[in-house]
């Protein structure tokens, strides 16, 4: 009776999407789902609906890379813990172990009503149900002075791949004694500890090679994820390095120049030798341009991840509003199971089972010195819950902290192998 | 608590046949749902790998005893105690059922 009830969303969606979806279907027709964004919502949202289907559901995956980095662990990289190779991936196993379609474009625009999309190219793909995890886009205009032509000397770092080998570059090759200047985004964001994560990384790194050199981070929020756990990993393994002032102290972030290098906030300005500098962010383009979107992101149904605005499409990930969740590779992961399995019960008439989610976010602060926060969650009626969470605490043993860095070597290679194997 | 107890009070008595009955309840089990819960699971545990076991192929009532173990928070890891805390015996027994069922 309990495993009824709690599978009870078999019903709901079984018997109300079987008559709703099926007669658009043409008889014999396999249907279609067009999944854009091959990251960690829409590769692991394509493997699931192509092998749990087992051929009942056609699969495209439209993704402009053809490699993709990770922007977790991106700040590894930078700090030296891993090889940029290692954080880069194919769609080799999507399209042969999956027989899923992938798709190297860009999708331009999504036509709701055709239920069709448009790729920049001219080509165009017809889906039953759509899946939208295009990540963020940044929004260069948050900090005056800032642009794409900006990047290069003050890369954001915030999509991995290249803007995170020209951080490294610039940290090696920073003068002896210099300054490096971390400007953190205002929320919300993707990764809420990353930038934190950033700083310990690059410290590591100038600890190593120019331990005269200073951090300075200039946020525009009070407070930030971990902030106790961090503010007393840099104490203890960088002291005297890392100055961060919140707006209480700086007063407010007012521009930046990447010809002088320098950052003017209402109190002071600050000449950098080297900086990354990360503007805020809202939901990646083709969400926009599908209509989906309310202000910077896509509202979504939680038990489903369907968008409110079309019920044709599910939006994963950073783009959407995922209330109580953090916007992380994890949380996508997660969101891409339940999506999909909701998917394929209204497409095929698969069972649906109870949609539940989890995410946990590691981070490094030194060598063998990791961290985590995490929590689990369940569908609302308007918004993502929190059931039970934990964060690392202040004071716990080295084993303990290298216990928690393997776990996070051991989650890397278990979510990227979830998304392309 | 209750788990504690009755382990307490009754463990001794018949270890043979709430043997014979998870057994049972693991032959019967639910693979489908087992697949479906495993989604969770599999986004860390992977077939090979250092930092995080590997648990295809795992026996199922070594599976069931250590899950049971996290979610009363006899052993300790912060983010299984969280997983294994909201899952019943019956999603436990399924997962235990799936994961046995793979090759490892």
């Amino acid at each position: 009776m309990t495993s009824i009830s709690r599978r009870g969303f078999g019903g709901l969606f079984g018997a109300s999407a079987l008559g709703l979806a099926m007669p658009s279907l043409a008889f014999g027709a396999v249907p279609k789902v067009v999944v854009i964004g091959g990251g960690a919502g829409g590769a692991t949202a394509a493997r699931y609906l192509a092998k749990d289907s087992k051929g009942a559901l056609d699969v495209t995956l439209v993704e402009a890379s053809k490699r993709y980095y990770t922007c977790f662990y991106s700040n590894l990289y930078i700090g030296g813990f891993r090889k940029y190779g290692s954080i880069g991936h194919n769609y080799y196993g999507l399209a042969v172990n999956n027989r899923i379609n992938v798709v190297h474009e860009w999708a331009a625009s999504v036509d709701g009503a055709a239920r069709t999309v448009n790729l920049a190219s001219g080509g165009k793909l017809s889906y039953d149900k759509l899946v939208l995890s295009p990540g963020i886009a940044l929004k260069y205009d948050s900090i005056a002075g800032y642009s794409p032509q900006a990047q290069g000397r003050m890369p954001h770092g915030w999509t991995s791949g290249t803007q995170a080998q020209q951080i490294r570059n610039q940290v090696l090759t920073m003068k002896k004694g210099g300054t490096f200047v971390m400007m953190p985004p205002p929320n919300p964001y993707r990764c809420p500890p990353g930038p934190y994560e950033r700083v310990s990384m690059i410290a590591h790194l100038l600890k190593e090679r120019n331990p005269t050199a200073k951090i300075i981070v200039l946020d525009p929020k009070e407070k930030f994820s971990k902030m106790g756990l961090f503010t007393a990993g840099w104490e203890k393994h960088y002291p005297g390095m890392i100055e961060w002032l919140g707006p209480d102290s700086h007063g407010g972030i007012k521009s930046v120049n990447h010809e002088t290098m320098e950052i003017v906030t209402d109190l002071d300005t600050f000449k950098a030798d080297a900086a990354s500098v990360v503007p805020a962010q809202r939901a990646g383009s083709i969400a926009m341009a599908a209509g989906v979107t309310d202000g910077d992101w896509a509202p979504i149904i939680p038990a489903t991840m369907a968008s409110k605005a079309d019920p044709n499409i599910h939006v994963l990930g950073d783009a959407s509003v995922a209330s109580s969740m953090p916007k992380s590779g994890f949380s996508a992961n997660s969101q891409a199971k339940v999506a999909a399995n909701a998917i394929r019960g209204e497409l095929t008439g698969s069972r649906v089972y109870d949609p539940r989610f989890a995410n946990t976010c590691w981070s490094l602060i030194a060598t063998n010195d990791g961290i985590k926060v995490g929590a689990n969650y369940k569908a609302g009626s308007e918004k993502i819950d929190v059931v039970d969470k934990f964060v690392s605490q202040g004071g716990e043993s080295a084993d303990v902290r290298k216990t928690t860095y393997e776990e996070s070597i051991g989650w890397y290679n278990g979510i990227t192998s979830d998304m392309f194997s | 608590m209750f788990g504690a107890m009755s382990a307490v009070m009754f463990g001794a008595i018949s270890s043979a046949a709430a043997q014979t009955d998870l057994a049972d309840q693991i032959a019967k089990a639910d693979l489908g749902y087992g697949e479906y819960l495993a989604g969770e699971c599999v986004t860390c545990h992977r077939k090979s790998g250092a930092g995080i076991p590997q648990i295809n192929g795992i026996e199922a009532e070594t599976f069931v005893i250590i899950m049971k173990a996290y979610r009363s928070k006899d052993l300790d890891n912060k983010v299984m105690q969280m997983m294994a805390g909201r899952l019943d015996d019956e999603q436990i027994i399924s997962l235990a059922a799936y994961f046995s069922s793979l090759s490892n």
